[in-house]
């Protein structure tokens, strides 16, 4: 029986709902400004002010040719915008085409829910970009704004326009009051309802490139992402076990492919062990660190761990390099947890043949200097650590320099470092290092990742950024496995112990292309303290939001609800939402329930009854007296009681004592009297 | 197929009649209010699903927020949409009468419940224009309510229908309403020429110098006694402030007739009443006086507007065993 051919749906926009139809869809689209061309916010503005004429009676509404010829110029726009590429950013912006373009052609409610449903898809598009918190609460605001328009669709339009203001402000609060009622269950959903796996893999992803490592390195590579003070990842420890911040060596990728220019993953050691199959340390083993990360998105299949790393998590693998990957490129943020014994020696039997001759292999006949300098000194050298050593007090002694600003090397980069320029930043010393150790008969092997991070100490948590990546060497010594050796500790100590801020402090070239990041202040202490709070605000807003996934619910539902398994989860879902209904409805109740008659009106109506089985059927609206009198006239045997009780009504309803107590005793009275007279006419 | 669904048909009203049983005055509360989703609905549930996969692909938190959400949304806009019937009192009032076939408008009172502003109420009649109207809280709003009438007597309005989608529009909800709009209907008047009854007094026009042309000259103003014709006021001179003066016509003075339900034999009952309608009026607007002779009722002669009210109503109500005084 619901309403077919109704006039509902067809009924004309109402004129205050048109703004806030405009306004909302814009407030929708604002959070993708960062990533739409240009020329789309042209096309908002041609659409808002067209609409808007048209609103005021200035302009028709396009016909159909020019919404057929505005839809493909819209179209074809997007595609040569974004290249022909099919990403997550031209997705959005063909949704927003689209949502423009609904808005210009909008007339009666159906267009108007098309436009409102369209927006809070593009909001939710919105949080595929930025997760923040700041969206997060911008989304909420938005949301109002959108279920105000919806309320405002609702409204009757047809009353003059005086009343708008009034009537807009009427829908903007019933909309935050249906919000504020729905939150309690959202709340309920959110942490209850099963996070599933993907269903597919999502072949839509952002086209932006990511700032971060890439899989091979340039010298200059990691001095560009120095300039970047973006978010990579954020490190807890559990049982407050924070190694020194010269331990914490965050390994990514292992590079042990040189060409003569960049460094590359040859591939012979990234073959992975997947969790629960994975290597894991001695459970008593001494020194163990435990730590939680909570990972941006990289696009990348790796993760990022300290040294002597198991896995510990379904899908996640560790790599015969001592690495922990995933199986797919991460596009969404991650958080994970890993074990890690630092102290434990990796190979220190011996490397495979094909591990050993990769991690020894130089491209033919280049730098030629540096491989004579490096053959001299190990013949000179008692061992290969005793060389190593002396290759790291060269560094140290000799006139080198760290810088964010190396020159340009010539063709034979190494020498020319080595031997003319001597001012590198991490990833030349890490990449002559290497190659010295190579040309000396020693397999080495560049790690590039991040080293140290910013500790928040007020919420025990260490951050890392961009600007803390880094470059170091590995190699392989007899009788102790593969061993950490890091040149830039050799030149710039600062680096290692302070960060790069303090190293290049003397330069000025901290974070130089980025004046405004609040991370060149950190001198300044207010500054500094607002910014680690606000640091910390993120951070809670990452641990109990953005990475509220299968795990994690599993962890509430055991810690908090004291539930085992799933199921048990399921029957409280259930619950609450049987709940929500048995809680409307006992209000619909309660404010629906009959009003309380009084005892006076009960006794009463008891009279009445008697006298209807006489006959006397009492009718609407009439008064005690009149009824008593029909009574009268149908027992006379009666009358004198009845004219006594009418007095005593009406004594107590038009002369009611003041007195409290005289009051009540009255009342009880007129009770008593009502049912003497039931008797006697039962009796009579 | 049709006999099934006028069958289908009956039981639901009647199954109306019994769930809301037709009354002067109705207050709308879950035993007579009905809610349904709606194709917006529909589409809303589609918009949410589409929410989903996206959270579930992408993993993202704040789009299972935003999808968490609005699902909580749309079930409480089913108690909003619900609230904004349940409460509102529907009152009958009094109508003025009309003629069968012309379109009566019924005025309808809305109570708004104590604190509830009941919003974009649209109400009406199948087949019948609706109107869209709000009822602040604790106000009466009182509407016009256009129904085509069809049958003579006392008016019988169908149910109406009241709806409504406020706030969100996820939601339907309505209600079939009965209320006994105290109105009468008179019979759909016929004009055919005067026949009148034979027999004693009744067989012609009594004293009636311009019988047959009802031709009336003016003659002169005298003073306003109750019961003279509206048309007969004179209104410029009581525009003038010379007070209620009624212009007297040189009519047909002392023109009696009776207007005889037997003559019209041996047509049917409600040609019969239709053409006594017809009659009644065309009887009045000539000024004479006239009576009116139904079985078991006889109205004695006279010219008023009174007059004419009760003889029309003694038309409608008539076999109808109740309406007869």
């Amino acid at each position: 029986m619901s309403a077919a051919g109704h006039p509902n749906t067809d009924l004309q926009i109402p004129r205050s709902a048109l703004l806030w139809l405009l306004g909302s869809n814009l407030a929708a689209l604002l959070p993708h400004g960062q990533h739409l061309p240009l020329w789309m916010w042209g096309l908002a503005l041609f659409v808002l002010t067209w609409r808007g004429l048209t609103h005021l009676g200035r302009l028709s509404y396009p016909n159909r040719w020019a919404k057929v010829v505005a839809v493909f110029v819209a179209s074809a726009a997007v595609v040569v915008a974004f290249d022909k590429s099919f990403s997550l950013e031209s997705a959005a912006a063909f949704l927003i085409a689209a949502s423009l373009l609904k808005l210009l052609e909008m007339r009666n409610r159906r267009d108007g829910y098309v436009v409102v449903f369209l927006s809070y898809f593009l909001l939710g598009t919105g949080f595929l970009f930025d997760q923040s918190l700041f969206s997060g609460l911008y989304g909420i605001i938005t949301v109002w704004l959108l279920t105000s328009a919806l309320v405002a669709l609702h409204q009757n339009g047809f009353s003059h326009d005086a009343q708008s203001v009034r009537r807009s402000r009427r829908a903007a609060k019933l909309a935050a009051a249906i919000l504020l009622v729905s939150l309690p269950l959202m709340l309920v959903l959110y942490l209850l309802f099963p996070r599933l796996a993907p269903l597919w893999s999502m072949a839509l992803q952002s086209g932006k490139a990511k700032t971060g490592l890439s899989a091979e390195m340039a010298p200059g590579d990691i001095a560009d992402l120095s300039q970047s003070d973006e978010l990579v990842f954020r490190v807890s420890f559990s049982d407050g076990r924070v190694p020194p911040r010269d331990q914490l060596y965050w390994r990514a990728l292992v590079l042990d492919d040189y060409d003569g220019r960049r460094w590359q993953t040859s591939g012979v050691t990234s073959e992975a062990q997947w969790y629960p199959n994975s290597w894991q340390p001695p459970a008593g083993a001494a020194g163990l660190v435990r730590y939680e990360i909570i990972q941006e998105a990289t696009s990348q299949k790796w993760l990022f761990a300290l040294r002597g790393v198991a896995a510990q998590e379904e899908r996640i693998g560790m790599t015969l390099d001592d690495r922990l990957v995933v199986r797919r490129p991460l596009h969404e943020r991650k958080r994970y947890q890993a074990l890690s014994w630092p102290s434990v020696s990796i190979s220190e039997e011996g490397l495979v043949p094909l591990e050993q001759r990769q991690n020894l292999l130089l491209p033919r006949g280049r730098n030629p200097q540096t491989l004579a300098w490096a053959q001299q000194r190990r013949a000179e050298a008692a061992d290969d650590a005793a060389y190593i050593n002396g290759v790291l007090r060269h560094f140290r002694e000799q006139d080198f320099h760290y810088t964010l600003k190396p020159p340009l090397m010539g063709s034979e980069e190494i020498d020319d470092f080595l031997f003319n320029q001597r001012r590198g930043f991490c990833a030349h010393y890490a990449g002559a290092l290497v190659f010295l150790a190579r040309a000396a008969g020693i397999p080495a092997r560049v790690v590039s990742g991040y080293q140290g991070g910013e500790w928040n100490a007020a919420d025990g948590y260490l951050t890392v950024r961009q600007y803390d990546a880094h470059a170091w060497t590995e190699v392989w010594l007899r009788g102790q496995g593969w061993v950490r050796v890091d040149p830039t500790a050799a030149v710039a100590p600062q680096r290692i112990e302070f960060g790069l801020e303090r190293a290049v402090a003397e330069e000025g070239t901290f974070l130089q292309d980025n004046l405004l990041s609040p991370h060149r202040f950190k001198g300044v202490s207010w500054l500094n303290q607002l910014r680690m709070e606000m640091d910390s605000l993120n951070y809670y807003w990452q641990l109990w939001v953005l990475s509220y996934d299968s795990k994690r619910q599993q962890g509430f539902l055991n810690g908090v609800l004291g539930l085992d398994d799933y199921q048990q989860g399921l029957y409280v879902l259930g619950g609450s939402f049987g709940g929500f209904f048995l809680l409307a409805s006992l209000v619909v109740w309660w404010r629906q329930r009959p009003a309380p008659v009084s005892p006076f009106m009960r006794s009463w109506q008891r009279l009445q009854d008697k006298g209807q089985k006489l006959g006397v059927e009492p009718q609407a609206g009439e008064t005690a007296g009149s009824y008593l009198q029909r009574l009268e006239q149908h027992c006379p045997q009666q009358q004198s009681l009845l004219r006594w009780l009418a007095a005593e009504i009406n004594r107590s309803l038009y002369q009611p004592q003041t007195d409290k107590q005289q009051m009540l005793k009255q009342q009880r009275n007129l009770l008593r009297a009502i049912a003497r007279v039931r008797r006697q006419l039962s009796a009579g | 197929m049709t006999s099934l669904a006028s069958r289908w048909r009956a039981r639901w009203k009647r199954w109306l009649d019994r769930r809301i049983p037709p009354a002067p005055q109705v207050t709308l509360n879950h035993k007579s209010i009905f809610i349904l989703p709606t194709r917006t609905g529909l589409l809303f549930t589609l918009l949410l699903i589409v929410l989903l996969v996206t959270a579930i692909n992408y993993q993202n938190s704040l789009i299972y927020g935003l999808t968490f959400w609005l699902f909580s949304v749309s079930l409480a806009t089913m108690m909003f949409t619900f609230r904004n019937l349940s409460g509102l009192t529907l009152a009958a009032g009094r109508a003025y009468p009309c003629f069968a076939g012309d379109v009566i408008e019924l005025p309808l009172r809305l109570i708004a419940a104590p604190k509830r502003f009941h919003e974009a109420l649209l109400l009406g009649f199948p087949d019948n224009p609706a109107q869209l109207t709000d009822v602040d809280a604790a106000q009466t709003r009182t509407l016009a309510l256009s129904f085509r009438t069809h049958k003579r007597g006392p008016l019988q309005a169908e149910r109406l229908r009241l709806d409504s989608r406020f706030p969100l529009g996820l939601f339907n909800t309505w209600t079939w309403i009965k209320l006994d709009f105290n109105a009468l209907v008179y019979p759909k008047p016929e004009t055919v020429p005067f026949v009148f009854a034979a027999g004693e007094q009744g067989d012609k026009l009594v004293g009636a110098p311009s019988s047959v042309s009802g031709q009336q000259d003016f003659q002169g103003l005298r003073n306003y006694q109750p019961g003279d014709s509206m048309r007969q006021i004179a209104w410029k001179q009581l525009a003038r402030g010379k007070g209620l003066v009624s212009k007297d016509f040189d009519h047909d003075e002392g023109a009696t007739c009776w207007l005889d339900w037997d003559v019209l034999a041996p047509q049917s009952t409600e040609v019969r009443l239709s053409r006594l309608c017809g009659w009644v009026l065309q009887a009045h607007q000539l000024g004479w006086r006239y009576g009116l002779r139904l079985p078991g009722k006889e109205i004695a002669p006279d010219h008023s507007d009174g007059h004419r009210d009760r003889c029309l109503e003694a038309l409608a109500l008539y076999g109808f065993g109740g309406g007869a005084q």
